[in-house]
């Protein structure tokens, strides 16, 4: 160590500022968010429905992952100016004060959900045409968002299930009725289940200024596991977020039905999904439409849901295909429901 | 592989364990301070090209090779510098080891190719 320490240290000497300032350059985080395209997770990677009648799947569903940091360093500015197909945001909303582990907290829970969303709508057509699906639902109220005045911030967890609040007229269950129990100005004990099924208590102000607590709750709805047929198993994965909802309820359905209806085809999209079937917007399309490219996909779902709009999903695809110069005829399909999706596979099968 | 290991025991007997992995430390941390930003760097633009994972990981995958070499060089450089009138040879052991750490480095990477990277990515 110390022969090579004599013979390099006169050169390693001078390196040190450069590199420390190098080091500055990759690791110091700048409130701007980057979204870089990313790749392709087929669903059954995801979700594993256990129908032993299932149909032989010749191609397959893909949902969509872009690359998005909220905090990206001053390197990856840097490097992101020379790319096309990056886009750089200053970080706007309630994520310029989420740390980057709430943010992913999100992402996650939001995948959760739309997997649930997902199959919902795929288990409630399928039902329509086989009488071996059968499901039931729970409802939830999950914390979807911590606004910076919660007080006990750190108590609460994001995600975490709603149980019950002491209001002034007694315990609430329903957490609608939270603003006619509560008083401004003063302290309520909220009781929340965490993701390990602990039951935990917290005071919460409701602030005397805003007349609120600073605490986004969600009604959610779970599928019942211990009644649902055919039994699903979701598998873990690093991808968060809801955009791959579509994508995941066609592939939940393809699994009931007794005929193939992917013909081959290697079937990517993007779109969140709703209870009642419709699809909803996402972001990243630029890099969704690009990833997808790259990957050679056969079809492209994507919502299109009204041409008036001043923004839409399917119109923003096409401006890039024409950008890029890729052909986008039979390639990008626009959906405003499931059942678009559907009809469209069916009609590739004709 | 009688004659490594002869060598190597000769390596063992001239320079002694101290010597050695005081050699192989050195060689680490010089190799490291200079393969570190190279891989901060490809690693920042692969977290923003990720459609082009294959090529970033062929990229990353030769950094390490280059990295194994520089490594062995300096162990090498360590040693004479440690011993100049030394009677191993060195250079016959390095390109042993050196040959042996790329055999399992293009192992790692063929699993990577071919296992992890369709599965997680």
């Amino acid at each position: 160590m110390n022969e090579l320490t004599n013979k390099f240290w006169p050169a390693v000497k001078y390196l040190f500022i450069p590199y420390l300032f190098l080091l500055f350059l990759f690791f110091y985080p700048i409130p701007y968010e980057v979204t870089a395209p990313g790749g392709l997770t087929e669903v059954e990677n995801l979700v594993e429905i256990q129908n032993p009648n299932a149909p032989t799947i010749t191609g397959s569903f893909s949902t969509t992952y872009v690359i998005s940091i909220p905090r990206m360093t001053f390197f990856q500015f840097i490097i992101a100016n020379f790319s096309a197909y990056v886009d750089v945001n200053k970080l706007t909303g309630p994520n310029v004060h989420y740390t980057n582990n709430e943010i992913i907290q999100i992402a996650y829970c939001d995948k959760t959900t739309s997997i649930q969303a997902a199959i919902i709508v795929a288990y409630e057509h399928a039902k329509a045409i086989n009488d071996d699906v059968n499901f039931e639902l729970d409802e939830r109220v999950l914390v979807y968002g911590k606004a910076q005045d919660l007080s006990n911030y750190e108590q609460v967890g994001l995600c975490d299930d709603f149980v019950s609040m002491a209001g002034d007229q007694g315990l609430v269950e329903d957490f609608s009725t939270i603003g006619q129990n509560t008083t401004a100005g003063n302290t309520y004990e909220f009781t929340f289940r965490n993701q390990e099924g602990t039951l935990y208590t917290v005071e919460l102000l409701k602030h005397a200024d805003t007349n609120r607590f600073g605490l986004t709750l969600n009604r959610v709805y779970f599928v019942n596991t211990e009644t649902i047929l055919p039994t699903y198993r979701e598998v873990p994965s690093l991808v968060g977020g809801p955009s791959g909802g579509l994508l995941q309820s066609l592939h939940i359905y393809a699994q009931l039905l007794d005929h193939d209806i992917t013909h081959g085809l290697k079937i990517a999209g993007t779109g969140t999904i709703a209870y009642d079937g419709s699809v909803g917007y996402i972001g990243g399309v630029k890099q969704k439409v690009i990833t997808a490219y790259y990957n050679k996909v056969d079809v492209f779902f994507i919502p299109f849901l009204d041409p008036n709009y001043a923004y839409d999903n399917y119109l923003e695809a096409v401006r890039v295909c024409e950008e890029l110069g890729i052909e986008h005829e039979d390639w990008l399909i626009p959906v405003k429901t499931f059942q678009d999706a559907v009809d469209y596979l069916n009609t590739r099968g004709e | 592989m009688k004659e490594y290991l002869s060598k190597m025991k000769r390596l063992k007997q001239e320079f002694h364990y101290r010597g050695i992995l005081s050699a192989l430390l050195g060689a680490f941390v010089y190799s490291m301070l200079a393969f570190l930003p190279i891989w901060l760097i490809l690693g920042s633009i692969t977290t923003l090209y990720m459609h082009r994972l294959a090529l970033m990981s062929t990229f990353i995958s030769l950094t390490f090779a280059l990295f194994l070499y520089v490594f062995w060089y300096l162990v090498g450089l360590a040693l004479k510098l440690k011993k100049p009138d030394h009677s191993v040879d060195i250079k016959y052991l390095n390109l042993v080891h050196l040959l042996a750490t790329e055999s399992i480095l293009l192992i790692a990477v063929i699993v990577y190719f071919t296992v992890i990277m369709p599965r997680i990515f």
